[in-house]
């Protein structure tokens, strides 16, 4: 018997809705789910292919301990035992800080608030976060001090009502196909679209001050610190902003003249913005613009990042961060903290911040982390400076990684659980639109593995804790996480069974959920406007590494590959990894297309496949990061942004040699 | 027009007949443009018509196709199904934006050197006169 | 008259109870009142979940081909559009007819957008929306049923017809379609003429519109507008993906086969051109290719553009006749004889 089960994909953050199609008990393959109202019948090749990796025979199936060189397969009871066993052991011995744990932006929500919890309730320690520090940290810090919400403010349907749309640092065909749709529809019905480069926001202030075409009513009744702006705006002149970008000035008046002017100005961006040492700062001069022309709280404007994974808005929601616990409720506020205790039935919960992933693998090396675990994360190939994680992970008296792949973080592992996958488990994704969907189980997990949260309960158990963690049902986890998170409280499994979900806030049962944020007034009260000021990257070219190196993705491939790369169709369009150089570099490097090349940066070197065109521009080489056998990361520069502790993923000085033949 | 226009022509040959019909012209030293570049293949039933289409996406000008005459192909049928390909092709052509006389299907017999010489200088005119493939310029 | 219809809901409880079918394909409710999905039922209970207003979001026909149970007996609740895909399907091997019981809807149009929870039901010229009767607004409509020629499901084994005051009117088009109708005790209607002049009026209406204006361009402006719609393509495979027509195992157009350019997005205009003489001189216009791509390229305008024009040359009509084959693969007797090179 064939059934057509709804769910949501596992890639990106849009947040589409599929149905896959079940055959005797078998996932047999995807279709689209036409009610649903971000895919709306529709899909991108990742979306069509979603089920493929499923049934890949890579898939962990048994608990792993290692034993020398090499994995012994054991029972679950051992492997939970040993994990539990040695957990607590460090925790007595070197206390809580001593741990680390990784959550994972593709698990549930539920399983998300579980590990953190369980950090935080169990272990005793804040050191908690996951990949949304690489990606969209400086997001949800700039966000939050100039709005007071550090989510995407408006929703995906209503980006075809803008009449202008500034899309900077965003790929936004490969990444979020969907999305692009809606820009696409937005054009087609009239709109402009701005193509932009980070670097060349506060010339488009400039201009738009200088030219009266601020929205003055907005600013004087619903921001603050306009003045602060408007000074560093002021001392600006254009023809410097012009030699930093390499954009003309004629083109960043025409981009601020179309924006100003526009009924709904709508900004939409993701890692050209974020993945920088001034990611916070940039995401600041984003609400800058949008709040100097009043382009916030209704359809078609708003400030819009795309959050990458399916559901990396969910991980932050629900408070996979060392700073907050869930809700964005600080670790540091005294009630916060009572409150949550209580419910969590414990006396008291750690109260300074925890260490974010690049500290975390700092920390590693210096010896004060000695334990980590990771849920469904690689960062073998995601973090920055691969040969500083690996041996920091390496320096670890202890891994656990808990993932449905033997990814190559795995290898480095003393126990590996084999977790179930999307398809394979109920529970709720958050997608980057505010979107809490429910995703719905297909067919009964693999060979021996389990759902995350499973294993986390067993884990809780066994170390004691059990009472904080005897869940029957997924329904009952998220029963209990909307009692702390405020902004899913009226959210319920009942009123998700609908395509489309709900949107948070959603703090009341009748409360129909939020498309728009901060329509009458922002969530802090006033917008705040921050004064930006260029700064430097903290790597320039130099002699010895004349090109910038910058990374980004690919249609088909999904980050780290440990699904798309064992998914024959999806794998079969790019299956190999590259680096795009300008025609011009190439020529006076004497390398053709397709010649084996080295690329090297102060962090490593790697054997690549050059691709000579002019998708770049002279002096600037794109990799994509997906491949570990060609992997960019080797390559990128740690350095990290002061307050949102993201790494500049986007930026390094490089150089390109050609291999003999 | 543009005068100076050498068009590139494709020509697909079946073994047996058409393409033995240029070689037969080519050792009876009867001239014919050299704008066509020949690609035997076993039965003109054997062209693939999205390779047509390639080749038409790849810029080239105009592409022949050579059989044996009704109720002469080696395999019988062949050239009815490489008739009824044509006709096909022809249509889509014209829907798509390119013209229809691009694409010709002509019986040229092994016999029938002069014929293929004179097949060749006509399609080569027209060719010229039609012009450049505008994918050319419209990016292929 | 509302979203669900008694009569082929009977229909349906009659062949499964009769055992003239293992299950029924159907598009039916799904999670609440407006999602709508397509259901594989057994149970008696899912039977109610059958819903018949004009939207149709996928083909049928194409969810037969990939995913059925080979050994069952399927029955299938379908416009005309699947009952024609079935029909080719079966030509080209891929279904025996036999183990299909097809019950047809009459049809007239389905929309092209669903306005969330709003019953729609399209009738020839006129339109109920939640109830209240109106002058149908063609624009609604998906833009391939506008060019439809084909609202009567002759194909099917029954063909139901659902008039304005919600009375059903069915009859049975071959034997089977008896045995369909008396498993469920329905009087079989003997000479009923549904009158389809309106629904002939205004596709040929459709068609000299939206062919009619892409003949009217200059060969190089019809050119430029193809290019430009191919080059917004995401190569998502959607358009292949919900083809009836589409089958292929080792699909032409996958990296493997070394044809399209891997690592290109917009993959090269090969791609489509690919798809369009593979199945173009059959194209069922059932436009599911248009309606799953994302980037409201108009497919369905392209191929079935083409057919109409192979199909006047080759007077072939697709979807009719089982054993009429299709016209690129199959030669007919008449063409021994003809010594030229065109068929004219």
């Amino acid at each position: 018997m064939t059934k057509f089960v709804p769910t949501i994909c596992p890639y990106c953050g849009a947040g589409c809705g599929m149905l896959l199609v079940v055959k005797d008990g078998t996932v047999v393959g995807t279709r689209p789910w036409p009610e649903q109202p971000i895919s709306q019948g529709k899909l991108c090749i990742k979306g069509w292919q979603a089920h493929e990796f499923i049934y890949h025979e890579d898939r962990l199936k048994k608990p792993l301990i290692k034993e020398g060189d090499s994995f012994k397969e054991v029972s679950w009871e051992r492997a939970i035992k040993f994990v539990a066993q040695r957990l607590g052991e460090i925790r007595d011995k070197s206390g809580p800080d001593s741990l680390a744990f990784l959550s994972s932006a593709r698990c549930t929500n539920e399983e998300n608030y579980l590990l953190q919890k369980f950090a935080r309730a169990v272990i005793g320690t804040n050191n908690v976060d996951h990949c949304a520090r690489l990606c969209h940290a400086s997001t949800v810090a700039g966000l939050v001090a100039a709005f007071g919400s550090g989510a995407m403010t408006n929703s995906i349907s209503d980006i075809e009502e803008a009449d202008c749309i500034f899309i900077i640092g965003s790929d936004t065909m490969s990444q979020h196909p969907l999305i692009a749709r809606m820009v696409m529809i937005a054009k087609e019905k009239g709109a402009k679209i701005i193509l932009a480069d980070p670097r060349r926001v506060n010339g488009m202030m400039k201009y738009i001050l200088d030219n009266g075409l601020e929205n003055k009513a907005f600013i004087s009744e619903r921001t603050e610190d306009f003045e602060k702006l408007k000074e560093v705006l002021h001392s600006l002149s254009l023809d410097e902003v012009e030699k930093i970008t390499g954009v003309a000035k004629g083109e960043i008046e025409k981009a601020a003249l179309l924006y100003a002017q526009a009924k709904e100005g709508c900004i939409i961006y993701a890692m050209g913005i974020t993945q920088h040492t001034t990611g916070t700062d940039n995401v600041l001069s984003m609400a800058n613009l949008a709040m100097l022309t009043g382009n916030i709280g209704r359809p078609g404007t708003g400030v819009n990042p795309l959050r990458g994974q399916n559901n990396v808005q969910g991980a932050c929601d629900l408070g996979a961060l060392p700073n907050v616990l869930p809700g964005y409720q600080a670790v540091t506020d005294d009630d916060i903290r009572m409150v949550i205790a209580k419910v969590w039935g414990v006396a008291e919960l750690p109260s300074h911040v925890g260490l974010t992933v690049v500290e975390m693998m700092n920390a590693a090396l210096e010896g004060k982390v000695k334990a980590m675990y990771i849920m469904g994360e690689n960062p073998m190939v995601s973090d920055p400076d691969i040969s500083h994680v690996e041996e920091g992970l390496n320096n670890l008296d202890f891994l656990v990684v808990q993932d449905i792949f033997p990814t190559e973080t795995a290898r480095l592992a003393d126990v590996v659980l084999p977790a179930a996958s999307w398809a394979e488990k109920e529970g709720t994704f958050t997608g980057t639109d505010r979107r809490v969907q429910l995703i719905r189980k297909a067919v009964e997990p693999l060979w021996e593995s389990r759902p995350d949260w499973e294993i986390i309960c067993e884990l809780a158990k066994e170390m004691k804790a059990g009472e904080g963690f005897s869940f029957s049902s997924v329904n009952q986890i998220f029963e209990e996480m909307r009692k702390v998170t405020p902004q899913y409280a009226g959210i319920s499994f009942t009123r998700l069974g609908q395509p489309g979900g709900l949107q948070w806030p959603c703090p009341k049962e009748d409360y129909p959920g939020t498309p728009i944020l901060h329509g009458k007034v922002f969530t802090r009260g006033r917008g705040k406007f921050h004064p930006i000021i260029y700064r430097k990257p903290a790597e320039s070219p130099t002699d010895e590494f004349p090109f910038i190196l910058t990374t980004g993705r690919v249609m088909s491939q999904w980050h780290t590959r440990s699904m798309t790369g064992r998914s024959p169709a999806l794998n079969a369009e790019f299956p190999e990894g590259f680096v795009e150089i300008n025609p011009e570099d190439a020529r006076k490097l004497g390398v053709s297309d397709a010649d084996s090349v080295e690329v090297s940066s102060r962090r490593g070197k790697i054997q690549t496949k050059a691709r000579v065109t002019d998708k770049v521009a002279p002096g600037v080489i794109f990799m994509p990061f997906h491949f570990a056998e060609q992997a960019a990361n080797r390559l990128t520069n740690p350095a990290l942004d002061p307050i949102a502790k993201i790494p500049e993923l986007k930026v390094c000085a490089a150089a390109v040699r050609p291999l003999m033949k | 027009m543009n005068n100076d226009f050498e068009p590139k022509l494709l020509g697909f040959l079946c073994n047996w007949c058409s393409y033995a019909g240029a070689d037969l012209a080519g050792v009876s030293r009867f001239q014919y443009p050299p704008n066509i570049r020949v690609i035997r293949v076993m039965c003109s039933a054997r062209v693939d018509p999205v390779y047509v289409m390639k080749a038409f996406l790849s810029g080239v000008d105009g592409v022949l196709i050579g059989g044996c005459h009704p109720g002469e192909c080696h395999y019988v049928k062949g050239n009815y199904y490489a008739r009824r390909r044509a006709v096909m092709l022809r249509k889509l052509l014209e829907v798509i934006g390119l013209e229809p006389e691009r694409l010709k299907l002509e019986w040229v017999s092994a016999s029938e050197g002069t014929i293929f010489a004179e097949v060749v200088k006509d399609f080569t005119q027209t060719i010229k006169s039609l012009g450049p493939n505008p994918l050319k310029s419209e990016g292929i | 008259m509302g979203k669900y219809n008694e009569v082929i809901r009977n229909i349906v409880r009659g062949m499964l109870r009769a055992g003239l079918v293992d299950e029924v394909l159907a598009f039916a409710r799904g999670l609440t009142e407006s999602d709508i999905i397509p259901l594989f039922i057994t149970d008696q209970q899912d039977v109610d979940r059958i819903v018949t207003i004009s939207y149709y979001p996928s083909s049928l026909a194409k969810l037969i081909a990939e995913y059925r149970d080979k050994d069952k007996k399927i029955g299938m609740v379908v416009r005309s559009c699947d009952a024609r895909a079935m029909v080719e399907l079966a030509k080209r091997q891929q279904l025996n007819l036999e183990n299909f019981y097809l019950v047809g809807i009459e049809c007239y149009g389905v929309v092209k957008n669903r306005d969330k929870g709003h019953e729609i039901y399209i009738f020839s010229k006129e339109m109920k929306i939640d109830g209240e009767l109106k002058p149908l607004d063609e624009g609604i409509l998906s833009p391939n049923c506008r060019r439809c020629e084909y609202p009567i499901p002759t194909m099917a084994d029954v063909s139901c017809r659902i008039e304005q005051s919600g009375e059903t009117l069915v009859t049975a088009n071959t034997e089977k379609g008896r045995k369909i109708l008396s498993a469920a005790n329905i009087p079989i209607e003997e000479g009923r003429q549904s009158d389809v002049t309106a629904m002939k009026e205004r596709a040929a209406r459709w068609q000299d519109r939206e062919f009619g204006e892409l003949r009217e361009m200059e060969s190089k402006e019809r050119l430029s507008y193809w290019l430009s719609q191919f080059d917004k393509c995401i190569k998502c495979y959607g358009c292949r993906n919900a083809c009836p027509l589409c089958y292929c195992e080792d699909c032409y157009l996958g990296p493997e086969r070394l044809l399209i350019q891997r690592e290109e997005i917009p993959p090269q205009r090969l791609f489509h051109i690919t798809r369009l003489v593979h199945v173009g001189d059959s194209c069922l216009n059932c436009g599911q290719c248009e309606a799953t791509c994302p980037m409201e390229i108009p497919i369905s305008k392209l191929y079935h553009m083409l057919y109409k024009e192979l199909s006047g040359i080759f007077q072939y009509e697709s979807g009719l006749d089982i054993d009429t084959l299709p016209p690129v693969s199959a030669i007919t007797d008449e063409d021994l004889v003809k010594p030229g090179v065109d068929l004219d």
